[in-house]
């Protein structure tokens, strides 16, 4: 890189107002720290904060779990490649996350996003219910909630992208607004 | 025999029994790794002691609980609403939650519909 890259990139960040970003390998021990920073942000509710906290949780770790970059596998420890940017405006925060994703995936991904971003809050929450009482689908290392979750704590639906990269693979991002109050 | 203490970390949960009450409690962060590493303790603690007990309040206190987690709270409600209906111990379950995070509210009232047992909220202010 560079010199004057730096500078370029710090105003960059400093435009887009970037509260926090990283991007590489994601380990549990990172988001616990970065998850700091968001806990200490001042200016919204402290509901907001806890709405805003959870959705980088669920992003980070869906990194961590799904990234088809992966460098090692759980339960050891796992370690996924992806970005995480969080970016601030005059009343909302937003949860950007990206990474690769296995072809299969993509698929399920794009059809749970598309079938979410159209349920409004009474559908939102009977399809929480429903999971609840069914138990994670198969290939979830979780709940299989987090998507549902996300979309409830999620001031308007989440945005969403599958790119299919010059590399013949998919690309994955997604943006959630968290609004201040 | 029943004594319990695991202390909190910075992503789980201080988890206690206090035998005079005959009281667990939960209480703290949860968003570990790996949920059921953590949570695999508490229900091999959970299903010694239900042999024993004929009485067991339970007190969560979540600061903050992820989706996997969610996952391990439905398992332990489940084997506690279990021991609920067959009868064999007197269960009780206190969800506590901070006065300002509604959505702990929300989450609280939702795992309470889902269950029959006995499932009191209470703000903290």
């Amino acid at each position: 890189m560079q010199l004057k890259e730096i500078y370029r990139h710090y105003q960059a960040a400093r435009d887009e107002k970037i509260l926090l970003s990283f991007m590489g390998i994601v380990t549990q021990q990172l988001m616990v720290e970065y998850g700091k920073i968001i806990n200490e942000q001042e200016g919204l509710s402290q509901n907001s904060r806890y709405l805003l906290f959870s959705v980088f949780v669920e992003l980070t770790q869906n990194i961590l779990r799904y990234s088809d970059d992966q460098l090692s596998p759980p339960p050891d420890g796992a370690r996924g490649i992806g970005i995480v940017i969080v970016t601030e405006s005059d009343k909302s925060f937003y949860v950007n996350s990206g990474n690769h994703v296995s072809a299969q995936r993509a698929v399920q991904l794009e059809k749970t996003l598309a079938e979410l971003s159209a349920m409004n809050a009474d559908e939102l929450k009977q399809v929480h219910k429903e999971r609840r009482r069914q138990g994670p689908p198969e290939g979830s290392q979780g709940a299989g909630l987090g998507l549902i979750e996300v979309s409830r704590r999620a001031s308007a639906p989440p945005l969403f992208e599958l790119r299919q990269t010059s590399e013949g693979r998919t690309f994955f991002s997604l943006s959630v607004v968290v609004h201040k109050h | 025999m029943l004594s319990l203490d695991i202390a909190a970390t910075e992503v789980t949960p201080r988890v206690w029994f206090d035998p005079a009450s005959s009281c667990l409690t939960i209480e703290g962060e949860s968003y570990p790794e790996n949920v059921s590493e953590f949570y695999d303790s508490v229900f091999a603690w959970l299903n010694q002691a239900l042999t024993d007990l004929t009485e067991l309040k339970v007190n969560f206190y979540y600061a903050y609980l992820n989706t996997s987690s969610t996952k391990a709270v439905l398992d332990l409600l489940q084997t506690l609403d279990d021991v609920h209906r067959s009868g064999s111990a007197k269960v009780n379950v206190l969800w506590r939650y901070r006065a300002q995070i509604e959505v702990m509210r929300e989450t609280g009232e939702e795992l309470g519909e889902d269950f029959d047992l006995p499932f009191e909220l209470e703000a903290v202010k």
